[in-house]
Protein backbone atom coordinates (compact mmCIF):
# COMPACT_ATOMS: atom_id res chain seq x y z
CA UNK A 1 0.00 0.00 0.00
CA UNK A 2 2.76 2.33 1.04
CA UNK A 3 4.70 1.49 -2.11
CA UNK A 4 1.69 2.18 -4.36
CA UNK A 5 1.18 5.59 -2.79
CA UNK A 6 4.81 6.57 -3.26
CA UNK A 7 4.72 5.37 -6.85
CA UNK A 8 1.65 7.47 -7.53
CA UNK A 9 3.24 10.55 -5.97
CA UNK A 10 6.31 10.16 -8.12
CA UNK A 11 4.22 9.67 -11.23
CA UNK A 12 2.53 13.01 -10.59
CA UNK A 13 5.79 14.96 -10.56
CA UNK A 14 6.36 17.39 -13.46
CA UNK A 15 8.61 16.13 -16.26
CA UNK A 16 12.35 16.74 -16.23
CA UNK A 17 13.59 19.76 -18.21
CA UNK A 18 15.55 17.27 -20.30
CA UNK A 19 12.29 15.74 -21.44
CA UNK A 20 11.04 17.49 -24.53
CA UNK A 21 7.31 18.20 -24.48
CA UNK A 22 5.50 16.08 -27.10
CA UNK A 23 4.43 19.10 -29.19
CA UNK A 24 7.98 20.13 -30.08
CA UNK A 25 8.84 16.66 -31.30
CA UNK A 26 6.64 17.27 -34.30
CA UNK A 27 7.72 20.23 -36.44
CA UNK A 28 4.89 22.69 -37.08
CA UNK A 29 5.98 23.01 -40.69
CA UNK A 30 6.11 26.80 -40.93
CA UNK A 31 8.56 28.77 -38.83
CA UNK A 32 10.87 25.81 -38.25
CA UNK A 33 11.05 25.01 -41.97
CA UNK A 34 11.67 28.66 -42.91
CA UNK A 35 14.56 29.00 -40.45
CA UNK A 36 15.97 25.64 -41.58
CA UNK A 37 15.80 26.78 -45.20
CA UNK A 38 17.56 30.05 -44.42
CA UNK A 39 20.29 28.18 -42.50
CA UNK A 40 20.85 25.80 -45.44
CA UNK A 41 21.01 28.75 -47.85
CA UNK A 42 23.54 30.58 -45.66
CA UNK A 43 25.58 27.38 -45.30
CA UNK A 44 25.67 26.84 -49.07
CA UNK A 45 26.56 30.51 -49.62
CA UNK A 46 29.51 30.32 -47.18
CA UNK A 47 30.64 27.03 -48.68
CA UNK A 48 30.42 28.48 -52.20
CA UNK A 49 32.35 31.56 -51.14
CA UNK A 50 35.09 29.41 -49.63
CA UNK A 51 35.33 27.25 -52.75
CA UNK A 52 35.45 30.28 -55.07
CA UNK A 53 37.93 32.15 -52.91
CA UNK A 54 40.18 29.13 -52.47
CA UNK A 55 41.58 27.81 -49.22
CA UNK A 56 44.02 30.16 -47.55
CA UNK A 57 46.64 28.64 -45.27
CA UNK A 58 46.50 29.76 -41.63
CA UNK A 59 48.92 32.60 -40.90
CA UNK A 60 51.59 32.01 -38.26
CA UNK B 1 73.66 -19.44 -15.03
CA UNK B 2 71.56 -16.38 -14.47
CA UNK B 3 68.29 -16.10 -16.28
CA UNK B 4 68.07 -13.02 -18.46
CA UNK B 5 65.23 -10.87 -17.21
CA UNK B 6 64.03 -8.02 -19.40
CA UNK B 7 64.39 -4.69 -17.63
CA UNK B 8 61.21 -2.72 -17.35
CA UNK B 9 61.60 1.02 -16.95
CA UNK B 10 59.57 2.81 -14.26
CA UNK B 11 57.79 4.77 -17.02
CA UNK B 12 56.69 1.55 -18.72
CA UNK B 13 55.53 0.14 -15.40
CA UNK B 14 53.48 3.30 -14.78
CA UNK B 15 51.93 2.97 -18.22
CA UNK B 16 51.00 -0.65 -17.52
CA UNK B 17 49.37 0.37 -14.22
CA UNK B 18 47.55 3.25 -15.88
CA UNK B 19 46.38 1.07 -18.78
CA UNK B 20 45.23 -1.65 -16.38
CA UNK B 21 43.28 0.90 -14.33
CA UNK B 22 41.64 2.28 -17.49
CA UNK B 23 40.75 -1.18 -18.83
CA UNK B 24 39.40 -2.24 -15.43
CA UNK B 25 37.28 0.89 -15.32
CA UNK B 26 35.82 0.13 -18.76
CA UNK B 27 35.22 -3.55 -17.96
CA UNK B 28 33.62 -2.88 -14.57
CA UNK B 29 31.50 0.00 -15.85
CA UNK B 30 30.31 -2.10 -18.80
CA UNK B 31 29.49 -5.17 -16.72
CA UNK B 32 27.68 -3.26 -13.97
CA UNK B 33 25.73 -1.10 -16.44
CA UNK B 34 24.64 -4.07 -18.52
CA UNK B 35 23.59 -6.15 -15.50
CA UNK B 36 22.04 -3.49 -13.25
CA UNK B 37 21.43 -0.34 -15.32
CA UNK B 38 18.97 1.36 -12.96
CA UNK B 39 20.65 0.89 -9.57
CA UNK B 40 24.05 1.67 -11.10
CA UNK B 41 22.69 4.82 -12.79
CA UNK B 42 21.22 5.96 -9.47
CA UNK B 43 24.33 5.18 -7.42
CA UNK B 44 26.78 6.62 -9.98
CA UNK B 45 25.09 10.02 -10.06
CA UNK B 46 24.69 9.99 -6.26
CA UNK B 47 28.35 9.16 -5.61
CA UNK B 48 30.26 10.87 -8.40
CA UNK B 49 28.22 13.81 -9.74
CA UNK B 50 29.61 16.21 -7.13
CA UNK B 51 33.19 14.91 -6.82
CA UNK B 52 33.76 14.81 -10.59
CA UNK B 53 32.59 18.43 -10.89
CA UNK B 54 35.01 19.39 -8.11
CA UNK B 55 37.90 17.60 -9.80
CA UNK B 56 36.97 19.28 -13.08
CA UNK B 57 37.02 22.71 -11.40
CA UNK B 58 40.40 21.93 -9.84
CA UNK B 59 41.77 20.76 -13.20
CA UNK B 60 40.48 23.85 -15.04
CA UNK B 61 42.03 26.15 -12.40
CA UNK B 62 45.39 24.47 -12.95
CA UNK B 63 45.07 24.92 -16.71
CA UNK B 64 44.09 28.62 -16.64
CA UNK B 65 47.02 30.93 -17.38
CA UNK B 66 48.08 33.41 -14.68
CA UNK B 67 47.30 36.26 -17.07
CA UNK B 68 44.90 36.01 -19.99
CA UNK B 69 46.93 38.37 -22.20
CA UNK B 70 45.89 38.03 -25.86
CA UNK B 71 43.47 35.25 -24.90
CA UNK B 72 41.13 37.71 -23.14
CA UNK B 73 38.49 37.70 -25.95
CA UNK B 74 38.44 33.89 -25.95
CA UNK B 75 37.94 33.74 -22.17
CA UNK B 76 35.25 36.47 -22.24
CA UNK B 77 33.27 34.72 -25.02
CA UNK B 78 33.69 31.40 -23.19
CA UNK B 79 32.44 32.81 -19.88
CA UNK B 80 29.52 34.67 -21.47
CA UNK B 81 28.49 31.54 -23.38
CA UNK B 82 28.78 29.23 -20.38
CA UNK B 83 26.81 31.58 -18.10
CA UNK B 84 24.22 32.70 -20.65
CA UNK B 85 23.55 29.28 -22.13
CA UNK B 86 23.26 27.64 -18.70
CA UNK B 87 20.81 30.29 -17.46
CA UNK B 88 18.73 30.16 -20.63
CA UNK B 89 18.75 26.34 -20.57
CA UNK B 90 17.25 26.44 -17.08
CA UNK B 91 14.60 28.91 -18.33
CA UNK B 92 13.52 26.86 -21.39
CA UNK B 93 10.63 24.97 -19.70
CA UNK B 94 9.19 28.31 -18.49
CA UNK B 95 9.86 30.14 -21.78
CA UNK B 96 8.13 27.51 -23.88
CA UNK B 97 4.84 28.22 -22.13
CA UNK B 98 4.98 31.97 -22.85
CA UNK B 99 4.11 32.49 -26.50
CA UNK B 100 4.54 31.59 -30.14
CA UNK B 101 8.19 32.58 -30.55
CA UNK B 102 9.00 31.29 -27.06
CA UNK B 103 7.63 27.89 -28.13
CA UNK B 104 10.79 27.63 -30.20
CA UNK B 105 13.02 28.47 -27.24
CA UNK B 106 14.60 25.02 -27.42
CA UNK B 107 15.61 25.50 -31.08
CA UNK B 108 16.86 29.04 -30.41
CA UNK B 109 18.93 27.71 -27.49
CA UNK B 110 20.44 24.95 -29.61
CA UNK B 111 21.19 27.45 -32.38
CA UNK B 112 22.89 29.79 -29.88
CA UNK B 113 24.95 26.87 -28.58
CA UNK B 114 26.13 25.97 -32.09
CA UNK B 115 26.98 29.58 -32.98
CA UNK B 116 28.89 29.92 -29.69
CA UNK B 117 30.92 26.79 -30.46
CA UNK B 118 31.62 28.06 -33.99
CA UNK B 119 32.79 31.42 -32.60
CA UNK B 120 35.10 29.68 -30.11
CA UNK B 121 36.55 27.39 -32.81
CA UNK B 122 37.19 30.44 -35.03
CA UNK B 123 38.87 32.35 -32.18
CA UNK B 124 40.92 29.31 -31.23
CA UNK B 125 42.06 28.86 -34.84
CA UNK B 126 43.64 32.33 -34.74
CA UNK B 127 46.03 31.47 -31.91
CA UNK B 128 48.95 29.02 -32.05
CA UNK B 129 48.90 26.28 -33.19
CA UNK B 130 46.75 27.82 -35.93
CA UNK B 131 44.45 25.92 -38.26
CA UNK B 132 41.91 26.62 -40.96
CA UNK B 133 38.51 26.89 -39.24
CA UNK B 134 36.49 28.30 -42.13
CA UNK B 135 34.69 24.97 -42.49
CA UNK B 136 32.99 25.37 -39.11
CA UNK B 137 30.45 27.99 -40.28
CA UNK B 138 28.86 26.04 -43.16
CA UNK B 139 28.85 22.91 -40.97
CA UNK B 140 27.13 24.81 -38.15
CA UNK B 141 24.58 26.26 -40.61
CA UNK B 142 23.66 22.76 -41.81
CA UNK B 143 23.43 21.47 -38.22
CA UNK B 144 21.23 24.48 -37.33
CA UNK B 145 18.91 23.51 -40.19
CA UNK B 146 18.76 20.01 -38.74
CA UNK B 147 18.03 21.42 -35.28
CA UNK B 148 14.99 23.33 -36.58
CA UNK B 149 13.65 20.32 -38.44
CA UNK B 150 14.42 17.67 -35.79
CA UNK B 151 14.90 19.55 -32.48
CA UNK B 152 14.99 16.40 -30.39
CA UNK B 153 18.29 14.95 -31.65
CA UNK B 154 20.92 17.53 -30.66
CA UNK B 155 20.08 17.39 -26.92
CA UNK B 156 20.25 13.60 -27.15
CA UNK B 157 23.60 13.85 -28.97
CA UNK B 158 24.88 16.08 -26.14
CA UNK B 159 23.76 13.52 -23.56
CA UNK B 160 25.96 10.88 -25.21
CA UNK B 161 28.73 13.16 -26.49
CA UNK B 162 29.46 14.76 -23.14
CA UNK B 163 30.76 11.55 -21.49
CA UNK B 164 32.92 10.95 -24.57
CA UNK B 165 34.46 14.42 -24.24
CA UNK B 166 36.29 13.18 -21.16
CA UNK B 167 38.06 10.65 -23.40
CA UNK B 168 39.09 13.50 -25.72
CA UNK B 169 40.36 15.55 -22.77
CA UNK B 170 42.32 12.57 -21.44
CA UNK B 171 43.89 12.15 -24.87
CA UNK B 172 44.87 15.83 -25.04
CA UNK B 173 46.24 15.74 -21.50
CA UNK B 174 48.40 12.71 -22.36
CA UNK B 175 49.65 14.59 -25.41
CA UNK B 176 50.97 17.27 -23.03
CA UNK B 177 52.14 15.31 -20.01
CA UNK B 178 52.85 11.75 -21.25
CA UNK B 179 53.17 11.78 -25.07
CA UNK B 180 54.56 8.23 -25.14
CA UNK B 181 51.37 6.92 -23.49
CA UNK B 182 49.05 8.51 -26.02
CA UNK B 183 49.00 5.76 -28.65
CA UNK B 184 48.49 2.80 -26.25
CA UNK B 185 45.85 4.69 -24.26
CA UNK B 186 44.02 5.57 -27.50
CA UNK B 187 43.97 1.85 -28.23
CA UNK B 188 42.40 1.21 -24.81
CA UNK B 189 39.86 4.02 -25.39
CA UNK B 190 38.70 1.99 -28.40
CA UNK B 191 37.53 -0.62 -25.88
CA UNK B 192 34.77 1.82 -24.86
CA UNK B 193 33.14 1.39 -28.28
CA UNK B 194 33.68 -2.38 -28.20
CA UNK B 195 32.04 -2.44 -24.75
CA UNK B 196 29.09 -0.48 -26.16
CA UNK B 197 28.66 -3.12 -28.88
CA UNK B 198 28.85 -5.90 -26.28
CA UNK B 199 26.22 -4.12 -24.16
CA UNK B 200 24.00 -3.77 -27.26
CA UNK B 201 24.37 -7.49 -27.94
CA UNK B 202 23.83 -8.49 -24.30
CA UNK B 203 20.76 -6.29 -23.85
CA UNK B 204 19.15 -6.89 -27.24
CA UNK B 205 15.38 -7.14 -27.00
CA UNK B 206 15.27 -6.31 -23.29
CA UNK B 207 13.12 -3.48 -22.06
CA UNK B 208 12.80 -1.74 -18.74
CA UNK B 209 9.42 -3.21 -17.99
CA UNK B 210 9.14 -1.55 -14.62
CA UNK B 211 8.02 -4.82 -13.07
CA UNK B 212 11.32 -6.61 -12.58
CA UNK B 213 12.66 -6.91 -9.04
CA UNK B 214 15.48 -4.38 -9.48
CA UNK B 215 13.24 -1.70 -10.93
CA UNK B 216 10.62 -2.29 -8.26
CA UNK B 217 13.24 -2.08 -5.53
CA UNK B 218 14.42 1.30 -6.78
CA UNK B 219 11.04 2.45 -8.06
CA UNK B 220 10.26 4.70 -5.09
CA UNK B 221 13.65 6.42 -5.51
CA UNK B 222 13.42 7.31 -9.17
CA UNK B 223 10.98 6.60 -11.93
CA UNK B 224 12.36 4.29 -14.60
CA UNK B 225 10.80 6.49 -17.28
CA UNK B 226 12.96 9.43 -16.17
CA UNK B 227 16.15 7.46 -16.79
CA UNK B 228 14.78 6.06 -20.02
CA UNK B 229 13.75 9.53 -21.27
CA UNK B 230 17.11 11.01 -20.31
CA UNK B 231 18.85 8.30 -22.32
CA UNK B 232 16.69 8.92 -25.38
CA UNK B 233 13.88 6.44 -24.81
CA UNK B 234 11.24 8.89 -26.10
CA UNK B 235 13.27 9.97 -29.13
CA UNK B 236 14.44 6.52 -30.24
CA UNK B 237 11.34 4.36 -29.77
CA UNK B 238 12.75 1.52 -31.87
CA UNK B 239 15.76 1.06 -29.60
CA UNK B 240 15.61 -1.06 -26.45
CA UNK B 241 15.15 1.24 -23.44
CA UNK B 242 17.23 -1.23 -21.43
CA UNK B 243 20.14 -0.74 -23.85
CA UNK B 244 19.78 3.05 -23.84
CA UNK B 245 19.87 3.30 -20.04
CA UNK B 246 22.71 0.74 -19.83
CA UNK B 247 24.74 2.51 -22.54
CA UNK B 248 24.27 5.94 -21.00
CA UNK B 249 25.07 4.64 -17.52
CA UNK B 250 28.21 2.97 -18.89
CA UNK B 251 29.41 6.15 -20.60
CA UNK B 252 28.67 8.23 -17.51
CA UNK B 253 30.66 5.80 -15.35
CA UNK B 254 33.63 5.97 -17.72
CA UNK B 255 33.32 9.78 -17.71
CA UNK B 256 33.28 9.92 -13.91
CA UNK B 257 36.19 7.46 -13.71
CA UNK B 258 38.31 9.53 -16.08
CA UNK B 259 37.68 12.74 -14.13
CA UNK B 260 37.99 11.31 -10.63
CA UNK B 261 40.75 8.76 -11.20
CA UNK B 262 42.64 8.90 -14.51
CA UNK B 263 43.01 12.63 -15.23
CA UNK B 264 44.29 13.40 -11.70
CA UNK B 265 46.88 10.61 -12.15
CA UNK B 266 48.40 12.20 -15.24
CA UNK B 267 47.16 15.79 -15.30
CA UNK B 268 47.66 17.21 -11.83
CA UNK B 269 51.02 18.65 -10.92
CA UNK B 270 50.22 18.73 -7.19
CA UNK B 271 47.80 17.34 -4.61
CA UNK B 272 44.23 18.60 -5.18
CA UNK B 273 44.29 20.69 -1.98
CA UNK B 274 47.65 22.27 -2.83
CA UNK B 275 47.04 25.57 -4.64
CA UNK B 276 50.72 26.38 -5.26
CA UNK B 277 50.67 24.86 -8.74
CA UNK B 278 47.63 26.88 -9.81
CA UNK B 279 49.03 29.69 -11.99
CA UNK B 280 46.41 32.31 -10.96
CA UNK B 281 47.28 31.85 -7.28
CA UNK B 282 50.82 33.08 -8.03
CA UNK B 283 49.45 36.52 -8.87
CA UNK B 284 49.26 37.46 -5.21
CA UNK B 285 48.00 36.60 -1.78
CA UNK B 286 44.41 37.68 -2.52
CA UNK B 287 44.24 35.48 -5.59
CA UNK B 288 45.68 32.54 -3.68
CA UNK B 289 43.14 32.97 -0.88
CA UNK B 290 40.28 33.36 -3.38
CA UNK B 291 41.24 30.11 -5.08
CA UNK B 292 41.43 28.30 -1.73
CA UNK B 293 38.03 29.69 -0.66
CA UNK B 294 36.50 28.69 -4.04
CA UNK B 295 37.78 25.14 -3.65
CA UNK B 296 36.53 24.86 -0.05
CA UNK B 297 33.07 26.26 -0.96
CA UNK B 298 32.90 23.84 -3.91
CA UNK B 299 33.77 20.99 -1.60
CA UNK B 300 30.91 22.11 0.66
CA UNK B 301 28.59 22.05 -2.36
CA UNK B 302 29.62 18.45 -3.04
CA UNK B 303 28.50 17.55 0.49
CA UNK B 304 25.26 19.54 0.05
CA UNK B 305 24.62 17.62 -3.18
CA UNK B 306 25.11 14.28 -1.41
CA UNK B 307 22.70 15.29 1.38
CA UNK B 308 20.14 16.57 -1.16
CA UNK B 309 20.33 13.32 -3.15
CA UNK B 310 19.78 11.43 0.09
CA UNK B 311 16.75 13.53 1.05
CA UNK B 312 15.04 13.79 -2.37
CA UNK B 313 16.81 11.95 -5.14
CA UNK B 314 14.53 12.73 -8.08
CA UNK B 315 14.20 16.48 -7.47
CA UNK B 316 17.95 16.82 -6.82
CA UNK B 317 18.72 14.83 -9.95
CA UNK B 318 16.48 17.10 -12.03
CA UNK B 319 18.02 20.26 -10.59
CA UNK B 320 21.53 18.83 -10.88
CA UNK B 321 21.22 17.95 -14.57
CA UNK B 322 19.88 21.45 -15.25
CA UNK B 323 22.82 23.15 -13.49
CA UNK B 324 25.29 20.54 -14.76
CA UNK B 325 24.89 22.13 -18.19
CA UNK B 326 27.45 24.61 -16.81
CA UNK B 327 30.23 22.02 -16.70
CA UNK B 328 29.14 20.42 -19.98
CA UNK B 329 29.60 23.80 -21.68
CA UNK B 330 32.83 24.57 -19.78
CA UNK B 331 34.43 21.51 -21.34
CA UNK B 332 34.07 23.01 -24.84
CA UNK B 333 36.54 25.92 -24.44
CA UNK B 334 38.74 23.70 -22.23
CA UNK B 335 39.02 21.07 -24.95
CA UNK B 336 39.57 23.74 -27.62
CA UNK B 337 42.40 25.35 -25.64
CA UNK B 338 44.07 21.97 -25.23
CA UNK B 339 44.07 21.16 -28.96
Amino acid sequence: MMFTQEWKLLADLPPSPHQLPPDIQAPDGSMRMIVAGVAIAVGIAILGYRLLKGKTPPQE
Amino acid sequence: MNAITPSVSPASRQLVWFGTAYLTLIAMAGTLSACFPIPVAICAVFLFAGPHNWMELRYVLERLPAKAGRLWPFFVVSALGIGGLTASFAAIPWLMEQGRVAQHADCIWQMALLLWIAALVTMRSRTNPRFDAGWIWPVVCFVIAGVWIWPQYLPLTLVYLHPLMAIGLLDQELGRSQPAWRAPVRFISGAVFIALMVIAWATAGRNLSGTDQITLAFGPTLRTEVLSQHSGGGVLPGVSSYFLVAAHTFLELVHYGIWVLLLPLVGMRSQPWNTDEIPISRRGRTWCQSIAVTLVISLGLVVVLWVSFWVDYETTRRVYFMIAMFHVLAEVPLLLRMI
